[in-house]
């Protein structure tokens, strides 16, 4: 049986899958006993979802929710429990705001509409060809001339 | 960390062969579908939302201009991180050489004009901040890229080596470095919690 130490050590180096628990290695197996290392493995890969969710601009409750699904047995209750708790204050901020700055490209059907206006507002030179391309601010739209 | 099995995002090799070509909906489409992807790797790179959206641009920019030159011989994401990490470089000697003349000119630049930021956002953009600032500080940048490519967006080694123009043991020297500290840095700021619950 793997010690509490040396699955503490594993868990900061190994592969994103091990931390899931995935199949029978000896850290899986540790993890699907130990309630406090399956609770660190969970934490890791909750943040791993949540930074994800931010560099992609994903709805990020939306995201860790359905990540967390994928845990390992013991960490999934743990990390339900860990979200609300240890993260409230972080993914309030994430969540309610939406990380304006740094959001993809929208697919809602009224961005596409702010298209046509910006370029209204925009004398595209002859010869030249203009491309829309809307941002993560509303406000903000790039109208690219080439 | 990753959850993802696949690089996330792939462009249609054909949009990429219109917009070589010149179609200018296929090339308004192509930097529609590179936009989150471009702005993924500069957010990485810079850990600086604003500084991001600048560089995005000067990218899509570089882009169009150097289209004509990727020859399909490797992956267009490939191609693509190419050139966004090279322009970004080029931006960053660029500042470089404009700061020593600012400073040597005794000079005092403010980087963001006044009021190019709404004052209701600051609060906001900094609960937003907290785990962006966590990667930026703990790791630098390659490794933040490393750990971004391989572990968030699931390219595989090797691809990343090509991508970054390192050496595969480079890059999972950079990978091991990256997962232990940051991993350590989120289990030391869970700590109480972990153990609570535990």
């Amino acid at each position: 049986m793997m010690s509490c130490t040396e699955a503490r050590r594993l868990l900061l180096e190994v592969e994103p899958s091990a931390l899931r628990g995935d199949g029978d290695t000896p850290l899986a197996i540790h993890l699907r006993g130990c309630r406090s290392c399956s609770t660190a493995a969970g934490v890791i890969l909750s943040e791993g979802a949540l930074l994800d969710a931010i560099l992609s601009g994903r709805d990020a409750v939306e995201e860790v929710g359905a990540r967390v699904a994928s845990f390992p047995p013991v960490a999934r209750n743990r990390v339900r429990t860990f979200v609300p708790l240890a993260a409230a204050a972080l993914l309030a901020g994430v969540v309610l705001t939406r990380f304006p700055g740094i959001r993809p490209e929208p697919e809602a059907p009224s961005r596409q509409i702010v298209s046509p206006s910006a370029l209204a507002l925009v004398e595209v030179p002859e010869g030249r060809n203009a491309a829309v391309i809307p941002t993560s601010d509303p406000d903000l739209t790039i109208v690219w001339i080439y | 960390m990753s959850q993802n099995a696949a690089p996330t995002v792939q462009v249609d090799p054909v949009l990429v062969r219109r917009a070589r070509e010149g179609d200018p909906p296929a090339v308004e489409a192509l930097a529609k579908a590179i936009y989150p992807l471009v702005r993924r790797w500069t957010l990485v790179r810079t850990g600086d939302p604003f500084d991001a959206d600048d560089v995005t641009q000067e990218i899509l920019m570089q882009v169009v201009r150097k289209l004509e030159s990727f020859e399909g011989r490797s992956r267009f994401t490939t191609w693509l991180y190419t050139v966004a990490r090279n322009t970004h470089l080029d931006l960053q000697r660029a500042e470089h050489a404009h700061r020593r003349r600012v400073d040597a000119a005794g000079g005092v630049e403010r980087s963001r004009p006044p009021g190019s930021v709404d004052p209701g956002d600051d609060i906001d953009r900094e609960r937003s901040m907290a785990t962006l600032l966590r990667f930026v500080e703990v790791l630098p940048p390659r490794q933040r890229e490393v750990f971004n490519l391989i572990d968030l967006e699931g390219y595989s080694a090797p691809e990343v080596a090509e991508m970054m123009e390192i050496e595969p043991v480079s890059v999972r020297a950079n990978l091991f470095k990256a997962r232990t500290a940051l991993r350590a840095r989120i289990l030391a700021d869970a700590s109480e919690l972990t153990e609570e619950l535990a």
